[in-house]
């Protein structure tokens, strides 16, 4: 390879690789603190400062300025790399048994963001410190001659290259431990390259540092799986220890080995966890499964059916109407489509569901199989992979009935399927007489203003609908219809084969929801996102 | 001219603050329109960064033909008024057209690669790694007001004309002492359409909210 080729590809590869381990920490960091926009702007801005404060700092840093140095700067970043995941997991892990209450919490739950930027600005002082060290080499050096502006903008297309790299663009969806190897092996290339394009300038015993994180690389392969499940097991269980000995760190050990292993599937979109048959969560013992999507709870195998029964037929018993065209935003695990295969009238079914991973499991995992009945092996419903806001807004379908099955509003980035927008293109597709479901809590603890309540009222009357209603002791769910009439139960006219559970649900809850404050202010749009806070 | 080293950190402070908030501010109108928030951010990082580099070649270009002084206003100007444009050019769009989307972001990434240089230009010479740290603290201070405060406290598109403000008011700042003329007007014409916004922000969170369905 020529000398100036391979000396661009090194710039590339460096920044690259910076970027690159910048996503990797905040997508791993998201799983603490469940907010998207937050963990992206704050990871990024540290990155950012940390790699100015490296490049400003280069000159007075490194006597050097060679390609030994960037040699040996790729090789501990490399180092680094290896390590960075299992390192988060096991402080996490450890710290949330051993010490969780005597830290703060820094290390535990959102606060766990901006501690574990240290890894940050590691990663982005040492790429800092690399781009005037290179400039140095691409200006002295006859071989490899480089103007800064053409080394700055490679560099750039290094970072674009590793920005699309990450949005999972030319890769589908590794574990993030593996993730970490990829790019530490990445990391390796880059230094190796410095070697051979610069050899008489490396001292020959510092080539074989290369072996250091070749040896890390095969060892985390070795543990990943181990590591994985040791963090998903103490996520999911949030085990508390008081004595920090070997001992007992043994015995946790052997705990966790004794339990069945949490499923993890990682998609373009989401990360699904499943835990296993009698499980010990925070909120006591599963009994079958509980299924999470990105480490929020979804549903579980005891309360599957009442969710899904009091969503499909407390609606059209409390509307007194069975609708003829249905469409199913969400809900890809396929349960909702299970409940709608048993109501007599239903003419079609449109199903829009963001991921295609999520059907896919819904289709052939076993679980899901079992309690859906595979239903999507009927082909009675229409399913689109798209994303369901889009759909609204383009279709030219109309429905009567329109059931609603989002993850909760956690974060921006879901609020806004529950915005003014949304539902107002919700109204262009809805038949007259038509309605539409969706769950979300209408109970609260908080005084915090505005409640989810607050918002969901405010935003659906300035969505132009009035007849809003909720239903659900334990399972709560907002019914919003065009017709007049106002909503209640026929009880005479359940369907026989409904179970126990389901029935003691059935409850109309207009008194609490008359409580909610309704206010301009609150309304939830695309353009000014609201805080909904759970408790 | 000279100008106070102070200034020229401020300044570079300032204008970084603003790009960074557009490209957040982007980032997020987008992801409301196409969906895919993780995708979103991290096109537009990389897109902003790599036409951060093709404006500092391109500033390579320009640097003996003009000088800084004079075009440092001239494209705070540009910024204010592509800033200023852009998110309702992505409300009124209404379509997937992927080049046409990122547009805005392309647009604001390469004025803002041409700023960095233009102003490490117009300080003295030693302290130009002064500037440099000041233009990264910006950014680094829009990546921690976006999330905690701008977003949820005023919304995205008012975030975007505090930036358009920020950037007008520098560059009328920078020509507090030459006589009116276009860049000049047009940037105070720019500074009053963006402080109308401001105080009419219901009235334009309302119109965006209805162009977007």
């Amino acid at each position: 390879m020529p000398h100036k080729l391979l000396f661009k590809t090194i710039v590339i590869l460096v920044s690259f690789c910076g970027i690159s381990y910048q996503f990797l920490i905040n997508r791993v960091l998201i799983q603490f603190s469940q907010n998207e926009i937050l963990n992206q702007s704050v990871t990024l801005g540290f990155y950012l400062l940390a790699m100015g404060i490296g490049a400003a700092a280069a000159d007075r840093v490194f006597k050097n300025k060679n390609a030994q140095t960037v040699y040996l700067l790729e090789i501990g970043i490399s180092i680094l790399g290896m390590v960075l995941v299992p390192l988060i997991y096991s402080l996490h892990i450890f710290i949330n048994i051993f010490i969780a209450n005597k830290t703060l919490g820094l290390f535990y739950g959102p606060q766990a963001v901006f501690t574990m930027q240290i890894f940050t600005v590691i990663v982005g002082l040492i790429t800092g410190f690399e781009l005037p060290l290179l400039m140095s080499i691409g200006q002295n050096s006859v071989r490899f001659k480089a103007s800064n502006a053409s080394i700055l903008a490679f560099s750039y297309f290094g970072s674009l290259a590793g920005a699309l790299y990450s949005a999972g663009i030319f890769l589908p969806s590794l574990d993030f431990l593996s993730q970490g190897v990829l790019i530490g092996l990445m990391t390796l290339l880059a230094a190796t390259l410095v070697a051979v394009m610069a050899i008489d300038q490396i001292k020959k015993i510092y080539c074989l540092l290369v072996l250091i994180p070749i040896a890390l690389s095969s060892f985390v392969i070795q543990v990943t799986p181990k590591l994985e499940q040791l963090f998903l097991k103490n996520y999911y269980m949030n085990m508390k220890v008081f004595e920090i000995s070997p001992n007992s760190f043994e015995t946790v050990l052997k705990f966790f080995s004794t339990v069945d292993d949490v499923e993890r599937y990682m998609t373009p979109y989401q990360v699904v966890d499943i835990t296993p048959r009698d499980f010990m969560t925070r909120s006591g013992k599963n009994s079958n499964f509980i299924f999470f999507l990105n480490n929020q709870v979804q549903f579980g195998g005891d309360e599957y059916l009442r969710y899904h029964e009091t969503m499909v037929h407390g609606a059209i018993n409390l509307t007194g109407k069975i609708p003829k065209n249905v469409l199913v935003l969400g809900g890809g695990d396929g349960l909702i489509l299970t409940e709608l295969r048993r109501v007599l009238g239903v003419e079609s079914i449109i199903q829009v569901e963001l991921d295609p991973h999520i059907i896919e499991l819904a289709t052939y995992h076993p679980i899901f199989k079992a309690i859906n009945q595979s239903v999507y092996q009927d082909g009675k419903a229409k399913v689109y992979y798209q994303d369901a806001f889009s759909y609204i807004r383009k279709t030219q379908e109309k429905f009567d009935a329109v059931f609603i099955d989002f993850p909760f509003p956690t974060s921006y980035d879901l609020s806004k399927l529950y915005s003014v927008e949304f539902y107002r293109s919700l109204r262009k597709v809805l038949n007259d007489d038509a309605y539409f479901v969706f769950d979300a809590p209408v109970f609260d603890k908080t005084e915090y203003r505005p409640k989810p309540k607050d918002i969901f009222a405010s935003t659906l009357r300035a969505s132009g609908f009035q007849n809003i209603s909720a239903f659900g002791l334990a399972e709560s769910f907002y019914i919003v219809s065009l017709g007049k009439k106002s909503l209640q139960f026929d009880y005479d006219r359940l369907p026989p084969w409904m179970s126990n559970q389901t029935i003691i649900n059935l409850a109309v809850l207009n008194e609490s929801l008359d409580e909610a404050e309704v206010s301009e202010a609150y309304v939830n749009s695309i353009f000014k996102p609201q805080k909904f806070v759970f408790k | 001219m000279t100008r106070s080293q102070t200034t020229v950190n401020l300044a570079s402070l300032i204008v970084a603050f603003a790009s960074m908030v557009y490209e957040l501010g982007l980032a997020q109108i987008l992801s409301a329109l196409l969906g895919g928030t993780s995708l979103r951010y991290a096109v537009t990082i990389g897109l902003f960064t790599a036409t951060l580099g093709i404006g500092a070649l391109t500033f390579d270009a320009l640097k003996d033909r003009y000088p800084s002084e004079v075009m440092f206003p001239f494209f705070q100007n540009l910024l204010a008024w592509v800033g200023l444009l852009s998110p309702f050019f992505l409300i009124e769009l209404k379509s997937e057209h992927w080049v046409l989307n990122h547009l805005p972001i392309i647009v604001i990434g390469f004025l803002s690669g041409i700023e960095l240089p233009l102003l490490m230009n117009i300080s003295s010479e030693k302290k130009r790694n002064l500037v440099l740290a000041y233009d990264y603290v910006g950014m680094f201070a829009a990546t921690l007001f976006f999330p905690l405060i701008l977003l949820p406290r005023v919304g995205v598109i008012s975030t975007v004309l505090v930036a358009t403000v920020l950037n007008a008011a520098i560059g009328l700042f920078f020509m507090k002492e030459q006589r009116f003329g276009f860049i000049k007007s047009a940037l105070l014409v720019v500074l009053l359409l963006s402080i109308l916004a401001l105080i009419n922000q219901e009235s334009v969170l309302r119109y965006a909210s209805q162009a977007f369905i």
